[in-house]
């Protein structure tokens, strides 16, 4: 799976109420509430982000709130994967349930800055930054992760091997 | 459930020795906002942070399910403590299937190894905007706060409402102060107003609701406006939390946090406790 893309660089502790505040979660729309993702620490986000971008973040991305809403505003937002230094725990796992891919990579963060065009190979882990001439190694994660992340999820996983049955 | 199986990361582990005693009105709240400031908001990212030692004897279920609970604020899998006499004594009350008892391995390996004094904690409070910014109370200076929020997940247990109830019995909050009290599930609401806490609770001036997240994620019942300043004790005090992103929420106990109530400003119980 690979993907083309801009990046959007943030810090270190990203957390899930800055990637989508309490005061949207009345929604459970996926639209809605990529309309409203990183507003409280990027105005502009929703405007900029197109289909397949990444958010490249520093260490404990996503933490907080157990809140499944912050993937989801992501994902809908367009981004292909998060890169980061290190994901929260909790964030971790939503992200894997619901589908969106994830990387570690500490050269990547190091070195990426916000608008470098990325071109990112998922299943392998490696991560080439077109503007910069460079590329960085992620450890892929484990198969039958990717395959819950490629069918949508776990849920839609379960779904799929039981109508498969 | 449906398939049976589920994925797991296995975490590894880090490993907390308590020891002494803690000081009067120090509980697990300030005990875990002193070890998150000391290895910070992701110092136990996706690990498993254990707490053992000769301390834990002094420290009751509610101070560990608050420890337990705010693990996450150091970016742990989870917290957990040996089973002990006190925790025998609970789940004899609770259990209703027969239970086994886990203990971590003699040979176990640790990534990492701290060691805590409690008798050495003060009364902790997290300044904004990260749980692992955290002062002292002594070190606090004067911080006038326009609301207080007692309860949730973190600090809404029965033994938190007996510790208010406490410090607020006979007294009454300070002018203008929002005092907002929220017994965490319905069994401790009951145990609230039984003992005749609730009734001390509103004498002082508070707000009592039925259980719920309320303002710890700016859902309801106390969202803060421009500029406003809470002591909650909830878990965590990131931009927005509670409110209007120009808001600060500061992190502390229940006994920092009533006795703030009634000073109007972040103060040490033993404050109102000597009259202030």
């Amino acid at each position: 799976m690979k993907i083309r893309g801009t990046a959007f660089k943030y810090g270190d502790n990203v957390d899930t109420d800055v990637i989508i505040p309490a005061r949207h979660l009345n929604s459970s729309d996926h639209e809605e509430l990529s309309k409203h993702c990183m507003e409280d620490i990027d105005k502009c986000f929703s405007d900029k982000v197109k289909e397949g971008d990444f958010i490249v973040a520093g260490s404990n991305f996503g933490c907080g709130s157990s809140r499944e809403h912050a993937p989801i505003a992501i994902k809908a937002a367009g981004i292909s994967c998060v890169i980061a230094y290190s994901f929260a725990r909790i964030f971790y796992r939503n992200a894997i349930n619901i589908g969106l891919p994830i990387l570690e990579c500490k050269e990547a963060v190091k070195n990426i800055d916000y608008g470098d065009e990325l071109a990112v190979d998922i299943s392998e882990g490696i991560i080439k930054n077109i503007t910069k001439s460079q590329t960085y190694y992620a450890c892929p994660l484990p198969r039958f992760i990717q395959e819950m992340i490629s069918a949508g999820g776990l849920v839609n996983r379960i779904k799929t091997k039981f109508n498969s049955k | 459930m449906v398939s049976g199986t589920c994925w797991m990361k296995v975490p590894s582990a880090i490993r907390f020795s308590l020891t002494g005693k803690p000081q009067k009105w120090v509980g697990g709240k300030d005990i875990i906002l002193y070890i998150i400031g000391m290895i910070g908001v992701d110092g136990a990212c996706y690990q498993s942070m254990e707490f053992i030692g000769e301390g834990i004897k002094h420290l009751s279920m509610d101070d560990r399910f608050t420890m337990a609970n705010m693990t996450v604020e150091a970016g742990a899998k989870n917290g957990i403590f040996p089973v002990d006499d006190v925790t025998v004594r609970y789940i004899k009350q609770r259990a209703a299937k027969e239970y086994a008892v886990y203990k971590a391995d003699e040979d176990a390996e640790y990534r990492n190894s701290y060691h805590i004094d409690l008798s050495a904690i003060r009364p902790t409070v997290a300044l904004p905007h990260l749980p692992e910014n955290i002062r002292a109370i002594d070190e606090i200076g004067d911080i006038r706060i326009d609301q207080v929020v007692i309860g949730s997940c973190t600090n809404g247990r029965t033994e938190d409402m007996r510790i208010t109830a406490q410090i607020l019995k006979g007294r009454k909050t300070a002018k203008g102060m929002r005092l907002i009290i929220i017994p965490a599930t319905q069994n401790i609401y009951l145990t609230a107003l039984k003992e005749g806490w609730i009734e001390t609770f509103i004498r002082a001036g508070a707000v009592v609701s039925t259980p719920t997240c309320g303002p710890c994620l700016g859902g309801h019942m106390g969202i803060l406006a421009k500029g406003e300043k809470t002591v909650a004790t909830t878990n965590r005090n990131f931009v927005g939390r509670m409110g209007h992103p120009e808001s600060e929420i500061y992190l502390a106990s229940p006994a920092v946090a009533a006795a703030t109530a009634i000073a109007g400003r972040i103060v040490n119980p033993e404050d109102v406790e000597g009259g202030l």
